[in-house]
């Protein structure tokens, strides 16, 4: 039942989401063949989309993510969404899940568009950039690459279970006030009751935080940096078990004080 | 089947249900009467598990409101509930996906008698449209209740036949048909039971042959009394 509540939770939102990612992929080619220091005023026609359409990307994926929590949960859909016969627990990991996979995949496309514009760009324009290249070759040749490297691979790494947890986190935080705001304890004023609910909690949550514990990644210098796992397992756990935490609320707050109107 | 004892539900200081008790039984079409604002949808609701926050005890089939009680029943709201970004068959797809007992065979048919087409999205459809082929949809599953909040309400008299006929051609009879209206005059043939609310308490709960030899009057014609302003 997960399954197929995700498959229409991803039908109900890719039509907003793709045809974008599609823009970013071609204008990211269209900008790399464009960008030339000869062709000035055509660079700024290709590029200027470009990263108008990174921001757009970003907007509507925000939009797109509130949309999910709040239109196919307590809008007139909330009607069908409350009346299938799956539980509550289901429904709203479905939701969670969907959003997930929409950042995941916006991530992806950002990180593919713009190593895309950059590869093809200096493939493209390598006779001009060559002689800048020799230029700074002292400099490139300085670079420690070998210790840069393997420890951007394993920053990249670390980073990949705080990022999951923080859509985690992200997710179960738009839940718990939308729930909130459509149960029986609210009955007008919801969207700045939202907002208020969102962003008091959100501070507090963080300021325990970073009250409680100190920063798990120090950087020694520019390309050396320290990691204090047991921290970085304390930030993990602490916003894991708050999203958890914030899951159940919801769920529990759905179960007994929903209003749908 | 279902069983209500002492259900009260109240909005800030209104009060929608006060105290409502009921044992409905299936094999009955049941009419649940009342004017605008006499508690009907909030007691459909808190049957569907859209309101949860009521006192009193609801028992579908001897179990509490879950997904037990949303197999078993299919239910009609009184507003749209397909969105937008959908076409008819990706509706049907959804049904099809979340509940055993929808009848495919059933719904194409219906959408022929009640000339829809699958393949239009929810968005070009009319209002008319939206509420027929969500009709369609609910009374394609052949469940054990149905529920269907103010099927005639803001319809033309031609359309409340097609509908009237749609959902007595295809309900088991061994189910239990819930609707509620306060149109009395063209539907009180239907029902095999009928319950007045006003004022979110239940003043009359019988059988339709029973009152009409009690009272020696129509449905309609006591729904009138009885609710007489």
């Amino acid at each position: 039942m997960l399954i197929k509540l995700i498959r229409n939770d991803i039908k109900s939102s890719y039509r907003e989401l793709f045809p974008l990612y599609m823009g970013l992929l071609l204008f990211a080619v269209i900008a790399a063949v464009s960008v030339n220091p000869e062709r000035e005023w055509l660079s700024v026609v290709t590029v200027l989309p470009f990263f108008a359409l990174f921001i757009a990307t970003s907007v509507i994926l925000t939009l797109t993510i509130i949309k999910l929590f709040t239109n196919r949960l307590y809008s007139n859909e909330g009607y069908l969404t409350f009346t299938l016969p799956v539980t509550t627990l289901q429904t709203f990991m479905a939701k969670i899940i969907t959003a997930s996979i929409w950042i995941i995949l916006t991530i992806a496309v950002y990180i593919l568009a713009t190593s895309l514009f950059a590869g093809l760009w200096t493939l493209l324009n390598w006779n001009i950039i060559e002689s800048e290249f020799v230029r700074f070759a002292y400099i490139w040749d300085k670079i420690p690459w070998q210790e840069i490297i393997p420890e951007a691979i394993r920053l990249f790494s670390i980073s990949i279970p705080q990022t999951l947890v923080g859509i985690l986190y992200a997710c179960s935080m738009i839940l718990i006030t939308v729930v909130f705001v459509n149960s029986s304890y609210v009955s007008n004023k919801k969207l700045l009751i939202g907002i208020i609910v969102y962003l008091v909690l959100n501070f507090i949550f963080n300021n325990i935080n970073s009250n409680l514990m100190t920063d798990w990644l120090t950087y020694t210098d520019l390309h050396n940096f320290e990691i204090n796992w047991l921290m970085y397992g304390l930030d993990l756990l602490y916003f894991g078990l708050i999203s958890i935490g914030l899951i159940a609320g919801s769920v529990w707050l759905n179960d007994h004080k929903l209003e749908l109107e | 089947m279902i069983e209500l004892k002492n259900v009260s539900k109240h909005y800030k200081q209104t009060e929608a249900l006060k105290n409502v008790s009921l044992s409905l039984k299936p094999g009955k079409i049941v009419g649940i009467l009342g004017p605008n604002g006499s508690g009907k949808t909030t007691l459909i609701k808190i049957l569907n598990g859209l309101l949860r926050d009521y006192s009193g005890e609801v028992l579908i089939d001897n179990q509490g409101i879950g997904v037990h009680s949303k197999n078993l029943i299919s239910y009609l709201p009184d507003q749209t509930y397909l969105a937008n970004w959908m076409t008819g068959e990706k509706a049907i797809r959804l049904f099809k996906d979340m509940y055993i007992d929808f009848d495919e065979n059933r719904m194409r048919d219906l959408l022929t008698k009640l000339k829809l087409d699958a393949k239009q999205s929810i968005k070009t459809m009319s209002k008319g449209m939206k509420e027929r082929f969500q009709l369609a949809l609910v009374m394609s599953r052949k469940a054990k209740i149905y529920i269907l909040d103010e099927p005639i309400g803001g319809v033309d008299p031609a359309a409340r036949e097609l509908i009237l006929n749609t959902i007595l051609d295809n309900y088991a009879s061994d189910s239990l048909v819930i609707i509620s209206t306060h149109i009395i005059s063209e539907i009180e043939q239907i029902f095999d039971t009928v319950v007045f609310l006003k004022d979110g308490e239940v003043v009359l709960c019988d059988d339709v042959d029973q009152i009409r030899s009690t009272h020696n009057k129509s449905i309609d014609e006591l729904f009138k009394e009885v609710f007489k302003c």
